[in-house]
């Protein structure tokens, strides 16, 4: 009887921690959630295609702007820069020969692979070009909270 | 319309090398004692500043009071304009129309930055200052073209619109002092190259940034700000010479309660640009400095500024002790096609309508005339014809739902280009561009440090855009109507009547500087790499040497052991869309400064 019990709620805790751990992520909205590992990954491949040649193959700049590294994120600082900003101008007029001719999920790869290039941590929710949640995302230099300095959960 | 950026074009179209630092003994050289001024000066202080090893060992103090008796120190260029006038003449005729044929290379200056040269180099006593791009400053041997010492800044954060130039650098009290990309003065020791003071004069992640020689005059150095691409206030201030602290600050866009404060709507003067690209010219009778503005932001849309914009596109005029505002004239008010007034301001003498010789000061700016005017009152005394092509679209406001096609555009008429004047002749010496731009107006954001031109501009041509360093972008063959293929011109304008006495046409925009000499020769470069004398009177090409990169710097003539000779850099102009026009001529950018002597060629070689 008492096995039954176990097995009965086993689903119901499992479910409950997911659900808990919807809810903890949603709490940290702020600080995690902006992109997910596989747009990153994806964007990863696109930026090592299209945008390497200009930007650096560490995004550290070569005949194009750097768009990592401490001295970018510290004068986009100072600039009041958003990634609705970075967003809108990739998606503008970049790659600079054939402007606003990538896809828009290549787009929105790219700019995961951009914030994670920069510290942002990634999280469940997708990024899909929204200005008004990209416009609350400040590009400047991260402090260390993250959820990867947490101990890991067995 | 995709908004496309001028900047887009120079990324493409310059490239930077690593330089190493070599340091090299001077050979033993003989002092060259200027003539009609006070002798050099021995005090302890120089010995010291030199230390034993120094890499010059020839005296370059050159002090405040013998910069205001440079012209009568013809042997050396000590001042950007060669005095404070601006005139770029000089009184030296060994070099004249009966020998320029023979005017042959020396030595070649190899300076291993590869890049736009802007550069009008100082020389004094047989030493040579130059900048390259990415502000490098180098010291040689005037003669020979051995270098003698080089400085390397790590530049900060710095976003252009329109290229890594450098204008030069100025030379006095045993200093040389240089602007940087990055808005910082630098104060270097002239006999080492080594840093005595460093000064931010803005902050570069604005935007603002600084590519002229500064002037130095009575203790002060006097630079302004660029960035008038983006959302800034630009500004001219004066730091002292000795210690790097500002001692004054003039705001180029004029605010409520100041003269000319009533034409900005709103704000708008906050971010109203107003670069002052070049080196001022000062009138020490009158104690003033007086220099040309540049365009109000932003560029094309001028819907969030009404009004005239002062002290936009203008000729300006401070007192030079204490920065006050003594008078301003507009070339064009209200602005909305790039229309700088960025060309050295002239001082010169002219003969006003009634015939009565007036002091004056002179500017060729980018909408394609010579605009003198009083320079006691700041009133226009006359404009001259125009020395480019002028459409009839010219002055039509850039539509938001359309485009227009108009010259000159952005590159000018005459843009940073140094005129010279001629007293022999009384004609001033200016270079154009005839080029179509094409203009739209459009609500752009205001992001701080990041372009707000208020729309596109861009060069084109009967076959399309040259912006983005290939044609046929961003425009189609319906676009180009009214479009105009680029060239270039060189006039002898007649300051007392505003006539154009000859015009030399070039196949490409001309541009780089002018001089002028007493051996009744005009010196100028040309984009396809020819640099070129003329007939001061006549205008005939007497000679012309090929220099393998656009001659697009500007000429300086000086004496060394009894010797004249002509020096000029060379390295190609890719700003704006000419980097298409440098690859139709299989022309590269370049790092070579040429210096010239009247000898014969050798032939052979035992």
């Amino acid at each position: 009887m008492s096995s039954l019990r176990v097995r009965l709620l086993a689903p119901i805790l499992a479910a409950a921690s997911v659900l808990l751990a919807g809810a903890s992520a949603g709490a940290n909205a702020s600080a995690t959630g902006y992109y997910t590992p596989v747009q990153a990954a994806t964007g990863k491949t696109v930026f090592e295609q299209v945008c390497a040649i200009c930007h650096g193959d560490h995004l550290q700049g070569k005949v194009g702007p750097a768009l990592a590294g401490k001295q970018f994120l510290s004068v986009s600082q100072f600039q009041g820069l958003t990634a609705w900003y970075l967003y809108q101008f990739m998606s503008t007029h970049m790659p600079q020969n054939a402007p606003g001719s990538l896809t828009k999920a290549q787009y929105d790869d790219l700019m995961a692979f951009i914030l994670k290039a920069n510290g942002y941590p990634p999280g469940s929710v997708e990024l899909t070009g929204n200005k008004d949640r990209l416009e609350a995302l400040k590009i400047a230099p991260q402090t260390s909270t993250s959820a990867s300095s947490q101990p890991a959960q067995r | 319309m995709k908004p496309i950026s001028k900047r887009a074009a120079t990324l493409l179209g310059t490239t930077a090398l690593a330089l190493l630092l070599c340091f090299s003994m001077s050979t033993s050289y003989a002092e060259n004692t200027p003539q009609a001024t006070p002798a050099p000066s021995t005090a302890p202080s120089s010995a010291a500043q030199r230390g034993v090893s120094a890499p010059i060992s020839t005296n370059v103090d050159i002090s405040y009071q013998q910069l205001l008796g440079a012209n009568q120190n013809p042997d050396n260029w000590m001042l950007y304009g060669r005095t404070y006038d601006n005139q770029r003449y000089s009184p030296l005729n060994q070099i004249n129309t009966s020998n320029v044929a023979s005017l042959n290379p020396v030595a070649i200056i190899q300076t291993g930055v590869v890049g736009s040269y802007e550069v009008s180099p100082i020389v004094d006593n047989g030493i040579m200052f130059i900048t390259t791009p990415w502000d490098h400053v180098m010291a040689y041997n005037a003669a020979t073209g051995k270098e003698l010492w080089s400085y390397t800044r790590q530049l900060a954060y710095n976003t252009l619109c329109c290229g890594p130039e450098n204008r030069g650098v100025a030379v006095v009290d045993g200093k040389v002092y240089l602007a940087t990309l990055d808005s910082h003065l630098i104060a270097l020791n002239a006999y080492t190259g080594k840093v005595e003071w460093d000064t931010q004069v803005a902050d570069s992640r604005a935007a603002f940034s600084i590519t002229m020689a500064p002037q130095v005059y009575d203790g002060k150095i006097i630079v302004g700000t660029s960035g008038a691409e983006f959302p800034v206030r630009d500004f001219v201030a004066a730091y002292d010479g000795k210690t790097g602290k500002q001692v004054w600050r003039f705001y180029t866009t004029a605010e409520p309660g100041q003269p000319g404060g009533d034409t900005w709507s709103g704000d708008s003067w906050k971010t109203g640009g107003g670069s002052m690209w070049n080196t001022p010219a000062i009138d020490p009778a009158r104690g003033l400095v007086i220099f040309a503005t540049g365009n109000p932001n932003p560029d094309n849309d001028g819907s969030s500024r009404l009004g005239a914009n002062a002290y936009t596109d203008s000729i300006v005029a401070l007192d030079v002790k204490t920065g006050k505002l003594a008078w301003w004239y507009q070339q064009v008010p209200h602005d909305v096609w790039d229309y700088d007034a960025m060309a050295p301001v002239v001082l010169l003498n002219v003969k006003d309508d009634q015939g009565n010789e007036v002091p004056a000061a002179a500017e060729a700016g980018k909408e394609g005339q010579l605009f003198i005017v009083n320079r006691e009152t700041g009133k226009l005394i006359r404009k001259s014809q125009p020395f480019v092509m002028q459409s009839a679209t010219m002055w039509t406001t850039p539509p938001t739902d359309g485009y227009v096609n108009i010259y000159p555009g952005a590159q000018g008429g005459n843009e940073w280009s140094p005129e010279a004047f001629s007293p022999k002749t009384g004609f001033m010496y200016v270079q154009g561009t005839n080029e179509s731009w094409q203009y739209s107006a459009h609500n752009d954001p205001t992001v701080i440090g990041h372009l707000r031109l208020g729309g596109v501009l861009q060069p084109i041509t009967p076959t399309g855009a040259i912006e983005l360093g290939e044609p046929d972008v961003g425009a189609t063959k319906g676009d180009t109507a009214g479009t105009i293929e680029p060239s270039g011109t060189l006039s002898a304008i007649n300051v007392n009547n505003g006539k154009i006495e000859w015009q030399y046409h070039s196949d490409y925009p001309m541009l780089g500087g002018v001089t002028a000499t007493a051996g009744n020769l005009v010196f100028a470069g040309e984009f396809d790499g020819d640099f070129d004398a003329f007939n001061a009177n006549t205008g005939e090409k007497l000679w012309h040497f090929q220099m393998g990169a656009g001659v697009t710097a500007s000429p300086v003539t000086y004496m060394v052991d009894g010797r004249q000779y002509v020096a000029v850099a060379a390295g190609g102009n890719a700003a704006n869309g000419n980097p298409i026009l440098m690859k139709k001529l299989g022309f590269h950018s370049g790092d070579e400064i040429a210096i010239f002597a009247v000898s014969p060629r050798v032939s052979a070689i035992n």
